[in-house]
């Protein structure tokens, strides 16, 4: 046999083994192995980086979403964010659901390229070559930007935001509310002490799936993790407006069983949090749409 | 007529000083040798004689021109010392290249080219890409470029590297049937038996200076001197060990 | 044809060979196909339909692969020649150093340009294949300026080649253009924010450096943007044009008074 075929054959026979073991060792030392608990492989490898690696997929999902064009104000994360508690409060307030406000600025279609000086003709190619407007996907050309959300998600279970944005799309965009359940579920089994998925699979459930019963359990769920981690100082204010938007479905469903007492408690929680949150606002006038006012 | 006319040249790399006040001529129809010890000179002199670089003093011409210009190179043929070709080409393709660089026509390229490879004894192996090639086959593929546009004058840097007993001969033949076409070769050897049996004159290097150039015929009809004596005489290197004790004058037992 | 033509044409078909000999441009393909096979057929979130990333990865790689290609065959234009010594029975034949530059360039630059027509037809396909749309004007104007985007990184590495060691001109050469792919547009916002001499230094470098980012025109393709102008493209192939002109007159300055 020539020399080279002879390499040929040892390198299959090198490659075959090495795959020949990675499958037989796990399945042998079933147990003995040393682990790193609640860690991958990836984790292990990226440590802190990963949390940020996958930001960085989620950007680009951004990017994405707004044809390419990078750094624009607004985000589909905005928009997930707002959209359910504007579309209901208004609802709440007897107001026609689609005058809440929306998350996108579509004011700015396409915006003139920025100032270029005088006499810079690499500034003015540039600004020729590059896209400076934005447009933004709609519809079902969102699904362009789902790979890069998956792969947000996949890297970090720590990036909510990757969640929620994947989720809204999901539910909200593609007419696909069970993926997006089985995401925010995979998301909260993954990192149970974030209350953001819990609350924003409160609303999936409530506004596409019309679970009451699932969508009422999940602000639960979502109120009580804002109660635990509030002590985190940095997301204080974050957590604050997320309790207070929980508090609000609470009132509501309480409302809907005709359990007005309930509703006054949760009223009297959200003016001892925010007495001039909106939060306030609404759920005095549910009680006061039931007929009943707050003494 | 004087081929190669080099007149009190000299070139400095720095401290050294590789080729120290030249001079000597080439006529045309004549095999001339170059010879001389490792460092010497011989290969400075070979790239001043194609135009490689400038002499710092002194005047160097072929044909009556400067090497340096590109018109003057039409009629040099060159071999370099050591054969390395571009590995990815077969000799055909080596060929046609090198004749495209002296601006033949195609149909010339391929004519000379399927002389030339036969003459050399590459026919068999004219298919294989050069990175499969002996040695001496590739000291054989550079002979056959150097030969490709019918120079005047060749200039070969040590040849008979790598050849074969056999290859020595046919090249010994090839060489002696050039002259007969009147071309002019000029190389560079350590070989001094093969210098001594084909050469029509020779010249001797030392350290950059000249030190003996005169007529192979003069050498060897002086009964009482061979090339390799002249040789050893002139770089002012005692006999060998092995020859101590004889006379000068007698032969080795 | 002009004898000149001829030597060009010769040593240009010298480089064009050997890329296609080494079989470097097989294992790219194969790389280029293994990677993206499995994102065709992925489906994030059991959702299919997604086709931009695919493109994108895509031309990522068809960009990756061009620049090295592009550098890595114009990075061994005269190095192994020095080294092998076959850079003396070049310039034995009755043939100009200019023009040996000239015929060096112009065969990395037909190896390179040939490499990534393939790469483009390819991608062309591909995307028609799947959305239907067979290469729309915006592909072609990527092409051409992708063109002359090999034209300034086969001048630069022709020039390191002759003034570098291949792994430091590769090294250089490499860390330059990608640096301006990704900071070329920034660096009038980067001068302005620095002090002396970090604004100094970064302002030669927009203006002097090679703005590679010109020629880059993937985000009009991958996100369905409309072709730019005319005027700008050959604007843009003018600025190619006129710095890999600079480059090989430094290139042959530094050959002519190159010694081997």
């Amino acid at each position: 046999m020539s020399g080279q075929r002879l390499q040929l054959w040892l390198l299959l026979f090198g490659a075959g083994l090495a795959v020949a073991l990675g499958h037989a060792i796990p399945v042998c030392f079933e147990g003995r192995l040393p682990q790193a608990r609640g860690e991958d492989v990836v984790s292990l490898i990226l440590g802190d980086a990963r949390l940020e690696l996958s930001r960085a997929l989620g950007e680009k999902a951004e990017e994405y979403f707004h044809g390419g064009v990078r750094n624009v104000n607004c985000t589909i994360h905005s928009d997930a964010g707002g959209h359910g508690h504007e579309e209901h409060g208004a609802e709440a307030r007897g107001e026609k659901a689609g005058d809440a406000q929306d998350g996108h600025h579509h004011g700015e279609e396409a915006r003139a390229p920025g100032n270029v000086p005088a006499g810079d003709v690499w500034q003015w190619i540039d600004g020729q070559v590059h896209v400076q407007a934005h447009r933004e996907l709609e519809g079902m050309q969102m699904v362009e930007v789902l790979p890069w959300f998956w792969a947000a998600c996949r890297l970090s279970a720590k990036n909510t935001q990757a969640y929620e944005s994947s989720a809204y799309v999901l539910a909200y965009e593609l007419g696909k509310p069970e993926e997006g359940v089985r995401l925010l579920e995979d998301g909260i089994r993954k990192d149970p002490a974030k209350p953001e998925l819990d609350f924003f699979l409160g609303e999936i459930y409530f506004s596409k799936l019309r679970d009451m019963r699932r969508a009422e359990a999940c602000f639960v769920s979502a109120r009580e993790k804002c109660l635990v981690v509030q002590r985190d100082a940095a997301r204080a204010e974050e957590l604050l407006r997320l309790r207070l938007r929980a508090v609000f479905y609470l009132g509501y469903f309480a409302k809907q069983r005709g359990d007005l007492d309930r509703v006054r408690l949760y009223l009297n929680e959200a003016e001892s949090l925010a007495p001039q949150h909106n939060t306030v606002r609404d759920l005095r006038v549910l009680l006061e749409n039931s007929g009943t006012k707050n003494q | 007529m004087e081929v190669v006319k080099l007149e009190q040249v000299s070139k400095t790399f720095g401290t050294v000083k590789a080729v120290n006040g030249l001079s000597l001529t080439v006529r045309q129809g004549e095999i001339f040798g170059f010879l001389g010890t490792n460092g010497a000179g011989k290969t400075t002199t070979i790239k001043m004689l194609l135009g490689f670089f400038r002499p710092d003093s002194g005047r160097v011409s072929v044909f009556g021109q400067s090497p340096g210009d590109p018109a003057a190179r039409r009629a040099i043929g060159f071999m370099p010392e050591t054969a390395y070709y571009y590995p990815y080409l077969n000799v055909r393709e080596l060929l046609a290249f090198y004749g495209g660089l002296c601006g033949m026509a195609k149909a010339d390229i391929r004519r000379r080219s399927g002389e030339l490879v036969a003459r050399v004894g590459l026919e068999e192996a004219g298919g294989r890409l050069l990175r499969h090639y002996s040695k001496g086959m590739l000291q054989r593929a550079g002979i056959a470029q150097a030969l490709l546009h019918d120079p005047d004058l060749l200039i070969l840097d040590e040849p008979l590297t790598g050849l074969d007993p056999l290859a020595r001969i046919q090249f010994r033949d090839l060489i002696l049937d050039l002259r007969r076409q009147g071309k002019t070769i000029f190389f560079s050897s350590h070989d001094l038996s093969e210098s001594e049996l084909i050469c029509d004159r020779v010249a001797i290097l030392k350290q950059g200076s000249l030190v003996w150039c005169g007529a192979v015929g003069e050498v060897a009809g002086d009964g009482q001197q061979n090339l390799e004596r002249i040789f050893l005489k002139m770089l002012g290197d005692a006999p060998a060990r092995a020859t101590a004790g004889v006379p000068e004058g007698e032969d080795r037992p | 044809m002009s004898p000149r033509v001829c030597q060009i044409k010769a040593l240009a078909r010298l480089s064009v060979l050997e890329l296609y000999r080494r079989k470097d441009l097989i294992v790219v393909f194969v790389l280029c196909a293994v990677i993206l096979l499995p994102l065709m057929v992925f489906t994030p979130f059991g959702v299919s339909g997604a086709s931009r990333y695919v493109n994108e990865m895509a031309l990522l790689l068809v960009w990756l692969f061009s620049l090295v290609i592009g550098l890595g065959v114009s990075a061994r234009l005269f190095p192994p020649e020095f080294e092998s010594r076959t850079i003396y029975p070049m310039l034995s034949k009755p043939v100009a150093r200019g023009t040996i530059l000239v015929g060096k360039y112009a065969g990395a630059l037909a190896a390179s340009v040939s490499a990534l027509a393939v790469f483009y037809v390819a991608y062309g396909l591909l995307a028609g294949v799947r959305q239907g749309v067979w290469f729309p004007a915006v592909l072609v104007q990527a092409f051409v300026l992708h063109i002359g985007f090999l034209a300034v990184v086969t001048a630069l590495g022709l020039l390191g080649s002759l003034v570098l060691t291949p792994s430091a001109n590769l090294t250089m050469m490499g860390l330059t253009v990608t640096g301006m792919l990704f900071f070329g547009q920034r660096l009038p916002a980067l001068a302005a924010a620095q002090a002396w001499p970090g604004r100094t230094v970064l302002t030669l470098l927009h203006w002097f450096g090679p703005h590679v980012e010109f020629f880059d025109l993937r985000q009009r393709v991958v996100h369905e943007w409309p072709s730019i102008g005319w005027e700008v493209c050959l604007a843009v192939l003018v600025y190619a044009a006129g710095y890999a002109a600079v480059c090989l007159m430094l290139a042959a300055f530094a050959f002519r008074n190159k010694r081997f």
